[in-house]
C-alpha cells in the first residue's frame, strides 16, 4: 500500500489538456490519501469528491480555473488548472490556524468567530511535553492558567487555577472530555488526546452555576471516515532523580552547634568529642534514589464508509525518587471511539474510556513526611544500628523518625477503576436543523488498601513516643464508588440569510446527578506482612465494618439545566453570541436553587475591513468583547439542610455505643455564588502569518462568594463530626492581562523555527469578607504557635501569609530594654534573639503586631517554547516562569537535637556578627513563631522540557536503513530523546518552588514537598 | 417511513427528557436524617442523648489545664514552647488568643448545644422512660454551662433550643447569677426525675445531680442549701469511701491471660494454679473479677477473686479475702484452652459519684482530640519516654505535661498513703524496681520535677491504639465522694449556723482512709476546719482538675498562686476571636 501511494507522489499523475483533469489529495503529514475531500471549481457548482484512494476526476475544466481543495480539518487550497503542472494536491493539516474549529461548550466553531478569551493546546503540543498527567500539558502552555503540583510523587495531584482563585472553597475548573464530567484527570492517558480547549471568560456562561472557576473541554482522538487502519505505537523509557538536594549541616558542624546551643541553655554539651564525627550520614541521599519511569501506548484510528473508529490502549508506569516502588503510580488505559451513521443523516457516536490507577503513596508533605525527616535527622545517626536493623530516633520530638524505615513500614495502595461512556444521536431534520442527544455517564471505584504495620521508631519497647508508633497492627479498606450520568438535549439550527446574514441558533436542556456511597472495613489483629498486596481480610481476629455517616450514601448533587445559544455574524466580519442559561440545583434550598446566567460576547474583524485589507502589516485582525454572569454551586450536598450526620459516641458499660448528634450547622439561606466576568481582546495575524498576537484583559468579580466561614463555636461548630457551615460571605476580585505571541517561520526552505511565548499578570484582591470578624484563617506553621498564619481578608490577596515582622537581631541588652517586651510570645528577649516590629506600638510584641508577609499567588507567570525542525531533526524545549509568589519555608523542626539548614552556620554568635540569623539555644526563646523570616521568595523558571528526535520516514528514504530491523513495513519511526524537568533559577531554599497543597487559604507552607523529579527518557514512536 | 421512525424516535427522546426534567429532579434528601423530624421513638431520645454525653470526653482539657493553672502542677512538655498556650497559662501569662481556651469553649458550647436539642424536642412524643432522659438532658446542660461559668463568667445562656448558625449575633453574655439560677434549676429538676441507678454504667444518676448541685450552692456561697442537698446524697447509702485509696485509680489489674503457659507474648500466664504478670504489684486480699467464656475448672466467670501475691509478678487466687490472708489459694489446674480476664473495678466504684467514661477501644487522632473516645489527658500527663528492661513496669510512655511541683509533694504528710497514690516520685518508683531486677529509664522533660499526676498517667495496655497517648480509658472521676464528703464538710463548717460535728465527722471519714488509720483525725472548729478541709481538698483531689477553682472561689489564689492577678485572673479571657465572631459586642473579661 505504502509503496504504491510513494509511486503515485513519484509518479506525476499525468493529464493532458483534455477537458478532463484527474488527481490525487494526501494528507501533507502522513501522504495518506484524503478520501472524501471536496474538489470545487472556484465560483461554479462543479465539483466532486475524491474516492477512497483518494483520486478525483473532473470533466469540463478550463486553463486558469480555480480549483478549491477542502477537506475537514486540513487547510482549504487553492490550485489553478494548469495542464503543465501535476495535481497532487497536498494538504495540511489543519493546526494553529484561524480556521481551526475549536471546541466550544456544545459544539464547535472556527477559531477565527470566536469571540470570547477561549486557549486551545492541540495534540502536537502533548505529544511534545510528553506529560505524564494531563495538567502538565497546560502548565505554562496556557495564558491565565496556573498550575501546581501538590506533589511531585507519582500520581501526585494538580491543580488548575484559571484566571486566579476566588474562594477559600472548591475552586476547580469544570472539566469535560467528549462532553462527559471527568474531575480526576489521572485516569485519562494525555496520548489519547486531540485538543484541550480552555475557556476562561464568560463565554463559559453556557455552563452556568458550574462555569465560574473556568471550562476545561477535553477532546479524544477520533479517525476519519474512509481510511485505512492507520496504526501508532508510542513508547519512552527513562529515569528520574531529584534536582535538588537541601544543605543541611554535616555531623561536625551539626555537634558544634548543638554544642553551642545546649550551652547557651545551661545544659550539658551532648557532644563533648567532635573530632572523629567527619560528614556522618547525608539523609536526604538515602531517601533518594533514581527511579524509573515507562509508558507505552498503541492506538489504531481509521474508518469506513460510514464509520470512524479510534481505539487506543497504554500502560505506565512510574517510580518514586522517594520511596522508589513504594511511592508509585501505574495506570492501564483502554479507550474505543466509534462514530458511524446509522441512517442518512442520522449518527451515532459511542465513546468508551476504562481506566485503572494503582497508587501507592508515602508519607509527605506533613510533619513527619520522609522528606521532613530527611531534612531533621541528625547526620550524626547512621541508617542502620550494629545489628543491622534501623536505626532509631530517640529525642528528636514525637515526629522525627528515621525516614528508611518509615519507607520500610509504608504499605499504602489505592485502586481506582473508571468507567467512562459517552453515547450520542445526532439526527440532521434538514441541513440547516439537527438535533442531538447525548447521554454520559461514569462509575469509579476507588478501593484503598492501607496497611499500619508494628512499628516502633523510638525507644525500643516504648509506644507512642513517636506518633508513627503503632503496637499491634491494624488495617483498613475503604470502598467508595461515585457515579454521576449527564443527558444533554439539542437542538441546533443554522441559517444564512442574504448571503451576510448568517444566525445560529442552539437550544439545550441537560440534567446531571453525581452521587457517591462509601463503604469499608477496618481490621485488627493481623500478622505484619511486607507487602500490601499480601494483605488478607481473613487474617483479621477484628473486622468492623465502616460506613460513612451512618449511612454509606455520602452525596447525592443534582442539576437541571436549561440554555439557549444564540450566534449572529453579519458579512464575516461582525460576530454576537448571546447565552442565556438556567439552572436548578440541587445543593441549594428550595428557594435558593435556581440561577439565570446571561452572557453575551461580540467580534469585529476589522481585517475584512476595506480600510485593512490591503493592509501590509495585518493578515487578520480581531477584537472582542465579553461580559456575562456565571455561577458556582460546588459545595457539598445538603449544606442547606441540618442532618444527623455529626459524630456521637460515647462509653456506656464500658463498650463503645453510637448515637446520633447534628453535623455541620445548616445555612437554608445558602445559594450560588454570581461572577461578573468582562474580557476585552486583541487577535492578530501579522508578516504573512508569521506572526500571532493574542492580548486580553480580564477582570472577574465574584460575589456571594461560597465560605466555609469562621464561625463562632456556640453554634456548635467544634463539635465532633460538625464544621465550619457554608455561607456567601465574600467577594474577590481578580483581573489581570493575558498576552500571547506565536511566531512561525521556515528558513533556508528546511528549517522550520517556531516559537510561542505567553505572558499572564494576576492581581488577586480579596474585597469582602462578611463573617464579623473581616477574615478567614487557614494553615499552620511548626507545631503550636499562632492560629492561622495564612488569611483572606479584606484588602490583600487570597491565602496571604500572617505573622510577625523581624527587623533584626537584638545585639545587647540595651537594645532589648529599649524595646517593647516579648514576653508574650513565650519568654522575654535577650540579645541574639529576633526584635520583632511593634506594629500596633503598645508596650508589647504579641499576636496583634501581625502584619502581611507575602502572598502565594504569583503575579507574572509566563510560558515559552520553542522549536526548530531541520530535516530529519526536531528539537524542542519549552519554559515556565512564576514571579512575585512567596512561599513558607516550614521544614524546619528546630528542636535541640534536629538537624538544621546550613546556613544556620551564620547564627548570631555575639554583638555585630549577623544581623539576620538568631542564636542557637535550647532555651526558651519565641525565634520560631512566624514571621517574615520564614517566608522566602518563591519566582522561579523552570525548564521543563527540552527534547530533540530524528525521523526516519519513507519520504525521506531514510527508513530503509532500519529495513533490516524492522520486519513491518512502517511509515516512519521517530526516535527521541529528552530531558524533563531540566533545570530551575530559584532563590527558594526548599526543594521546589512549583509545588503547593493548593489550599486557597493556607496552601504555600512547604513541608518538605515531594519535589517533582527531573527526567531523562528516550523513546520511540512507529507508525504504520 | 424509515424517515417517520427516525422522527418520531427523535421527537420521542427529546419530549421525554424535557418533560421529565421538572424542577423536581433537583428536590432530593439526604440519607442522613434531618435533625428536625428527629425525636420520633424512645430510641431517637436515647440516640440524640449519646450525643449529648459525648462532649463529657472532650472535658480533659478542663481538667489538665485547670490543673496546670493551679500551684500543684507545671506544664512540663518536651520544651519551653510544646503547647504555648498551656505554658502561659501555667505562667498567668495567657492572652485571648490560646487554642486551649477556645477549645474548651468551643466543645462546652457543643455540648450545650446537644443537649438544648433534645430539650427543644423533648414535648414531641411521650414514653414512659421520657423524664429520666430529660432529666439526664439537664443534667448535662447544667454541667457544661457549670463549666464555661466557672472558666469564664459570663457567657450566653441560651434554654430549651440550640443556638442555630445566624443565631449568635446580638447574644448577650448573661449575668453569672442568672446562669447559676438556670444551673439550680435544671439540677433540681434533675434530682427529680432521676432514679438512684441507671441500668447502665456511666449514666448520670439522681446522686450525680446531688453532688453538682451541692457544688454548685458551694460556688455561690449556698452552704446551708449545699449542706443540705449534700446529706441527702451521703445518707442516701448509695455511695461509700473504697476502703483503700489505691483501689481508687489505678487500673492495673486488668489484663488478659491464655492458658498456653511459657507464652512469652502475653504479660500474663496461666501456670499450674499461678497466674504471672510481668508487671504487677497487687495487695494480698485485693479483689479481681474474672471473666471467661470457658472458665478454668474452679473458678466461675462473672465472680470476684481475692488476690494473694507471691511475688512482684505472681498472684494465686483465693475466694474470699480472709483465704487470701491466710493463703489459702484455689487449685487452678486443669484450666482450658481460652481467654481469660482478670480486673478490679476501680473504674465506677461505689465512690463514683460521677464519672465521666472513657474507652480505648477506638483510636484517637492528634486532627480531632474531641473526637477521641479515650482520655487524652492522661497521654499528656505520662512519663516521657519511659521504658524498662525486660519490661517497663506499670506505666506507658508520654508526654510529661502537668508535672507536680516539689511543694505539692511536700504539702501531704509522709504517712499519708495519697502521696504516692496521686504523685509519682520516678526516682523513687525507679529505684524499688531496680531492686526487683527490672532497670527503668525515661525522659526528663520541660520542668522536670521528678514527679508525675500518677491518677492519670499513661498505663501499660494494649487496646489503646493506634496511638497510646491518644486513647486512654481512665475515666475521669468527676465527682467523687470524698470530693462530696469534703464539700459537705467545708458546707457545714461555713454555713450561717455551722455545724461543725457534722463537717468533722465528714472531714475524719476521708482523713481515716488517707492514712488508714485514725490517728490523724482533726478536731479543729471554726475558721481553722474552714482551712483544714480546703487543705484537705487539695490533698484529697490533688491532679483532679479542682484545686484552681477551688483557690478562687476561696479568694486565696493569689496567695498560692505566682503571676496571679486578683481581679484579673479568677476568669480566663474569652476567646478574642469569638466576640468578635458574635457580633464584637461583649466586653472582654476585666484586665485582659
Amino acid at each position: 500500500m505504502n509503496k504504491f501511494y510513494l509511486i503515485s507522489f513519484l509518479f506525476v499523475v499525468s493529464i493532458g489538456y483534455s477537458q478532463q483533469i484527474s488527481g490525487i489529495v494526501l494528507d501533507s503529514e502522513s501522504d495518506l490519501p484524503i478520501p472524501g475531500a471536496t474538489v470545487l471549481v472556484k465560483g461554479t457548482t462543479i465539483g466532486t469528491n475524491t474516492d477512497f484512494d483518494g483520486n478525483f476526476f473532473l470533466d469540463n475544466i478550463s486553463q486558469g480555473d480555480i480549483l478549491i481543495v477542502s477537506s475537514v480539518g486540513f487547510v482549504t487550497q487553492e490550485v489553478v488548472v494548469d495542464p503543465q503542472l501535476n495535481y497532487v494536491v497536498i494538504l495540511n493539516e489543519d493546526v494553529e490556524t484561524l480556521d481551526e474549529v475549536v471546541v466550544m461548550g456544545y459544539g464547535t466553531q472556527l477559531k477565527k468567530e470566536v469571540t470570547g478569551a477561549v486557549s486551545i493546546v492541540g495534540s502536537e503540543t502533548i505529544e511534545k511535553v510528553k506529560p505524564t498527567r494531563v495538567e502538565q500539558a497546560l502548565q505554562g502552555q496556557v495564558a491565565g492558567v496556573n498550575i501546581t503540583s501538590q506533589s511531585g510523587s507519582p500520581g501526585g495531584g494538580l491543580d488548575i487555577r484559571i484566571r486566579g482563585i476566588s474562594t477559600n472553597g472548591d475552586n476547580r475548573p469544570l472539566i469535560l472530555v467528549d462532553g462527559n464530567v471527568i474531575e480526576e484527570l489521572s485516569v485519562l492517558n494525555p496520548s489519547d488526546i486531540a485538543s484541550i480547549t480552555v475557556l476562561k471568560d464568560a463565554s463559559a456562561g453556557i455552563y452556568g452555576t458550574r462555569a465560574s472557576n473556568g471550562v476545561i473541554l477535553i477532546t479524544t482522538k477520533i479517525g476519519r471516515r474512509s481510511t485505512p487502519l492507520k496504526f501508532e505505537y508510542n513508547n519512552y523509557f527513562g529515569f528520574q532523580e531529584t534536582t535538588r538536594i537541601l544543605p543541611v549541616l554535616n555531623a561536625t558542624e551539626y555537634s558544634l552547634l548543638t554544642n553551642e546551643s545546649f550551652a547557651a541553655g545551661g545544659k550539658q554539651i551532648p557532644y563533648p568529642t567532635i573530632a572523629d564525627l567527619g560528614q556522618g550520614t547525608n539523609w536526604q541521599k538515602e531517601v533518594f534514589q533514581k527511579a524509573p519511569i515507562t509508558n507505552h501506548d498503541i492506538s489504531v484510528r481509521g474508518g469506513g464508509d460510514k464509520s470512524t473508529y479510534s481505539i487506543g490502549f497504554s500502560a505506565f508506569d512510574q517510580d518514586g525518587i522517594v520511596g522508589g516502588d513504594k511511592a508509585s503510580f501505574k495506570r492501564l488505559t483502554g479507550r474505543i471511539n466509534y462514530n458511524v451513521e446509522l441512517f442518512d443523516n442520522f449518527n451515532l457516536k459511542a465513546n468508551f474510556i476504562y481506566a485503572n490507577t494503582q497508587r501507592k503513596t508515602l508519607p509527605e508533605n506533613s510533619i513527619g513526611s520522609l522528606l521532613y525527616n530527611a531534612i531533621n535527622m541528625p547526620p550524626t545517626l547512621t541508617p542502620y544500628d550494629d545489628n543491622g536493623d534501623f536505626t532509631r530516633a530517640t529525642d528528636l520530638g514525637n515526629e522525627v523518625v528515621n525516614p528508611l524505615k518509615q519507607k520500610d513500614l509504608s504499605l499504602n495502595l489505592t485502586t481506582a477503576d473508571r468507567f467512562s461512556g459517552v453515547f450520542g444521536l445526532k439526527y440532521d431534520i434538514l441541513p440547516e436543523l439537527n438535533v442531538e442527544a447525548n447521554y454520559q455517564a461514569n462509575y469509579t471505584e476507588v478501593f484503598g488498601q492501607y496497611f499500619s504495620p508494628t512499628s516502633d521508631y523510638g525507644a525500643e519497647g516504648v509506644f507512642g513516643d513517636k506518633v508513627f508508633d503503632r503496637e499491634d497492627p491494624g488495617y483498613s479498606q475503604p470502598l467508595d464508588i461515585y457515579r454521576d450520568y449527564t443527558v444533554d438535549i439539542l437542538v441546533n439550527y443554522e441559517q444564512e440569510f442574504a448571503g451576510k446574514h448568517d444566525v445560529k441558533f442552539t437550544l439545550g436542556n441537560s440534567i446531571f446527578r453525581t452521587f457517591a456511597d462509601g463503604f469499608g472495613v477496618s481490621a485488627e489483629g493481623l500478622p505484619n506482612i511486607d507487602r500490601i498486596e499480601d494483605v488478607r481480610l481473613a487474617d483479621a481476629s477484628i473486622v468492623t465494618p465502616r460506613f460513612i455517616n451512618v449511612d454509606n450514601r455520602f452525596s447525592d448533587s443534582r442539576l437541571l439545566s436549561y440554555f439557549s445559544r444564540f450566534r449572529y455574524s453579519y458579512d464575516d466580519k461582525y460576530y454576537l453570541t448571546a447565552v442565556l442559561r438556567r439552572d436548578a440545583s440541587s445543593n441549594f434550598g428550595p428557594g435558593n436553587s435556581i440561577g439565570f446566567f446571561p452572557t453575551a460576547s461580540i467580534g469585529w474583524i476589522l481585517s475584512e475591513e476595506n480600510f485593512l485589507s490591503n493592509s501590509n502589516l495585518f493578515d487578520f485582525l480581531k477584537f472582542k468583547a465579553s461580559y456575562g454572569f456565571l455561577g458556582n454551586d460546588r459545595i457539598g450536598s445538603f449544606l442547606y439542610t441540618s442532618t444527623l450526620s455529626g459524630e456521637g459516641v460515647y462509653v456506656f458499660d464500658n463498650q463503645i455505643v453510637y448515637g446520633v448528634a447534628p453535623g455541620s450547622p445548616s445555612n437554608p439561606n445558602v445559594k450560588w455564588e454570581e461572577q461578573q466576568a468582562l474580557n476585552l481582546g486583541v487577535e492578530m495575524r501579522l508578516f504573512n502569518d508569521h506572526v500571532n498576537l493574542g492580548f486580553d484583559y480580564f477582570k472577574r468579580r465574584t460575589n456571594d462568594l461560597l465560605l466555609l466561614v469562621e464561625t463562632s463555636r456556640v453554634v456548635g461548630v467544634s463539635a465532633p463530626g460538625s464544621g465550619a457551615p457554608i455561607a456567601n460571605a465574600g467577594s474577590v476580585e481578580n483581573s489581570g492581562i493575558e498576552i500571547e505571541f506565536a511566531y512561525q517561520d521556515t528558513f533556508f526552505n528546511e528549517l522550520d523555527f517556531g516559537l510561542n511565548f505567553n505572558f499572564s499578570t494576576l492581581d488577586n484582591v480579596v474585597t469582602e469578607v462578611n463573617n464579623q470578624i473581616g477574615y478567614e484563617i487557614g494553615g499552620g506553621f511548626g507545631i503550636g504557635g499562632f492560629e492561622g498564619p495564612s488569611r483572606m481578608e479584606v484588602g490583600y490577596p487570597i491565602g496571604y501569609f500572617y505573622g510577625l515582622q523581624t527587623d533584626g537581631i537584638f545585639q545587647s541588652v540595651d537594645e532589648v530594654d529599649a524595646h517593647a517586651s516579648q514576653r508574650s510570645l513565650g519568654s522575654e528577649a535577650v540579645p541574639g534573639d529576633f526584635r520583632y516590629v511593634n506594629q500596633n506600638g503598645d508596650d508589647k510584641i504579641d499576636e496583634d503586631d501581625r502584619v502581611y508577609l507575602g502572598d502565594p499567588i504569583p503575579d507574572y507567570t509566563m510560558g515559552l517554547n520553542i522549536s526548530l525542525d531541520y530535516k530529519n531533526i526536531d528539537f524542542s524545549a519549552y519554559a515556565f516562569a512564576s514571579l512575585g509568589s512567596e512561599i513558607v519555608r516550614n521544614y524546619e523542626r528546630n528542636l535541640d537535637l534536629t538537624n538544621k539548614s546550613a546556613y544556620k552556620l551564620n547564627r548570631w554568635r555575639g554583638i555585630g556578627t549577623t544581623d539576620t540569623d538568631p542564636r542557637v539555644t535550647t532555651a526558651a526563646n519565641s525565634n520560631s513563631r512566624f514571621s517574615d523570616y520564614f517566608v522566602e521568595d518563591g519566582s522561579y523558571l523552570r525548564v521543563q522540557n527540552i527534547q530533540i528526535g530524528y525521523t526516519f520516514s519513507d519520504e525521506n528514504s531514510k527508513l530503509d536503513i532500519l529495513r533490516p530491523w524492522i520486519k513491518a513495513s512502517a511509515e516512519s519511526i521517530r526516535f527521541y530523546a529528552s530531558v524533563g524537568n531540566a533545570f530551575t533559577l530559584t532563590n527558594y531554599k526548599g526543594f521546589d518552588p512549583t509545588t503547593s497543597t493548593g489550599s486557597p487559604v493556607g496552601g504555600g507552607f512547604d513541608l518538605g514537598f515531594y519535589p517533582n523529579p527531573r527526567t531523562y527518557s528516550v523513546g520511540f514512536n512507529i507508525k504504520f | 417511513m424509515k424517515k417517520f421512525t427516525k422522527t418520531f424516535i427523535i421527537t420521542f427522546l427529546i419530549s421525554f427528557f424535557v418533560v421529565a426534567c421538572s424542577d423536581d429532579f433537583v428536590r432530593v434528601t439526604s440519607n442522613n436524617i434531618d435533625t428536625e423530624n428527629y425525636f420520633n421513638s424512645e430510641e431517637e431520645f436515647e440516640s440524640a442523648l449519646i450525643g449529648a454525653y459525648d462532649l463529657l470526653q472532650s472535658t480533659f482539657y478542663n481538667v489538665l489545664v485547670g490543673e496546670i493553672a493551679s500551684d500543684n502542677t507545671l506544664a512540663g512538655g518536651e520544651n519551653a514552647s510544646d503547647g504555648s498556650a498551656i505554658q502561659q497559662i501555667d505562667d498567668m501569662i495567657h492572652t485571648p488568643v490560646n487554642v486551649q481556651l477556645r477549645d474548651i469553649w468551643g466543645w462546652m458550647f457543643a455540648g450545650i448545644n446537644r443537649a438544648n436539642f433534645i430539650l427543644e424536642f423533648q414535648e414531641k412524643v411521650d414514653f414512659e422512660n421520657k423524664p429520666n432522659i430529660i432529666a439526664q438532658a439537664k443534667f448535662l446542660r447544667a454541667y457544661y454551662y457549670f463549666e464555661l461559668v466557672k472558666w469564664f463568667g459570663p457567657v450566653p445562656l441560651v434554654v430549651d433550643q440550640r443556638i442555630n448558625f445566624g443565631d449568635q449575633f446580638g447574644l448577650d453574655r448573661t449575668p453569672v447569677a442568672d446562669i447559676y439560677s438556670q444551673i439550680e434549676k435544671d439540677l433540681a429538676e434533675a434530682i427529680q426525675d432521676l432514679p438512684e441507678q441507671q441500668l447502665m454504667i456511666g449514666k448520670v444518676t439522681k446522686g450525680a445531680a446531688q453532688g453538682l448541685l451541692g457544688k454548685v450552692y458551694l460556688y455561690n456561697d449556698k452552704f446551708a442549701e449545699s449542706a443540705d442537698i449534700l446529706d441527702q446524697l451521703i445518707s442516701s447509702n448509695n455511695y461509700d469511701l473504697v476502703p483503700l485509696f489505691a483501689d481508687l485509680f489505678e487500673n492495673d489489674t486488668n489484663f488478659e491471660f491464655l492458658t498456653s503457659s511459657n507464652d512469652d507474648e502475653n504479660d500474663v500466664h496461666l501456670d499450674s494454679d499461678q497466674i504471672h504478670i510481668e508487671d504487677h504489684i497487687l495487695v494480698t486480699g485485693k479483689d479481681v473479677l474474672y471473666t471467661s467464656e470457658s472458665p478454668v475448672e474452679g473458678l466461675s466467670s462473672g465472680s470476684t477473686y481475692y488476690a494473694i501475691v507471691v511475688d512482684y509478678n505472681t498472684i494465686k487466687l483465693a475466694n474470699s479475702k480472709l483465704e487470701a490472708e491466710s493463703n489459702i489459694s484455689i487449685d487452678l489446674t486443669g484450666f482450658s484452652e481460652s481467654a481469660h480476664s482478670l480486673y478490679a473495678q476501680f473504674e465506677n466504684s461505689i465512690e463514683s459519684v460521677f464519672e465521666v467514661q472513657y474507652s480505648d477501644q477506638e483510636g484517637g487522632s492528634f486532627d480531632c482530640f474531641q473526637c477521641s473516645e479515650g482520655n487524652i489527658a492522661v497521654g499528656f500527663n505520662g512519663i516521657r519516654k519511659y521504658i524498662g528492661t525486660p519490661f517497663g513496669p506499670r506505666f506507658e510512655s508520654g508526654y510529661s505535661f502537668n508535672v507536680p511541683t516539689q511543694e505539692a509533694y511536700d504539702a501531704y504528710n509522709a504517712a499519708d498513703l495519697r502521696r504516692d497514690i496521686s504523685i509519682l516520685n520516678i526516682e523513687k518508683w525507679v529505684a524499688e524496681w531496680a531492686e526487683l531486677g527490672v532497670s527503668i529509664t525515661y525522659g526528663e522533660g520541660n520542668e522536670h520535677t521528678g514527679f508525675f499526676n500518677r491518677k492519670y498517667i499513661s498505663r501499660r495496655r494494649d487496646l489503646n491504639i493506634p496511638d497510646p497517648n491518644l486513647t486512654n480509658p481512665n475515666n475521669y472521676r468527676a465527682i467523687r465522694f470524698a470530693d462530696v464528703l469534703l464539700m459537705a464538710a467545708e458546707a457545714h463548717n461555713r454555713k450561717t449556723n455551722p455545724d461543725d460535728v457534722k463537717a468533722l465527722e465528714y472531714m475524719n471519714r476521708v482523713r481515716t482512709r488517707a492514712f488508714g488509720n485514725t490517728d490523724y483525725n482533726t478536731v479543729a472548729t471554726g475558721n481553722t476546719l474552714t482551712q483544714l478541709i480546703w487543705n484537705e481538698r487539695r490533698l484529697e483531689l490533688m491532679g483532679e482538675g479542682h484545686r484552681f477553682f477551688d483557690l478562687v472561689r476561696t479568694g486565696q489564689a493569689a496567695n498560692y498562686i505566682d503571676g496571679f492577678e486578683t481581679g484579673k485572673h479568677e476568669l480566663f479571657p474569652i476567646p478574642g476571636v469569638e466576640i468578635e465572631l458574635t457580633g464584637n459586642i461583649w466586653e472582654q473579661n476585666p484586665g485582659y
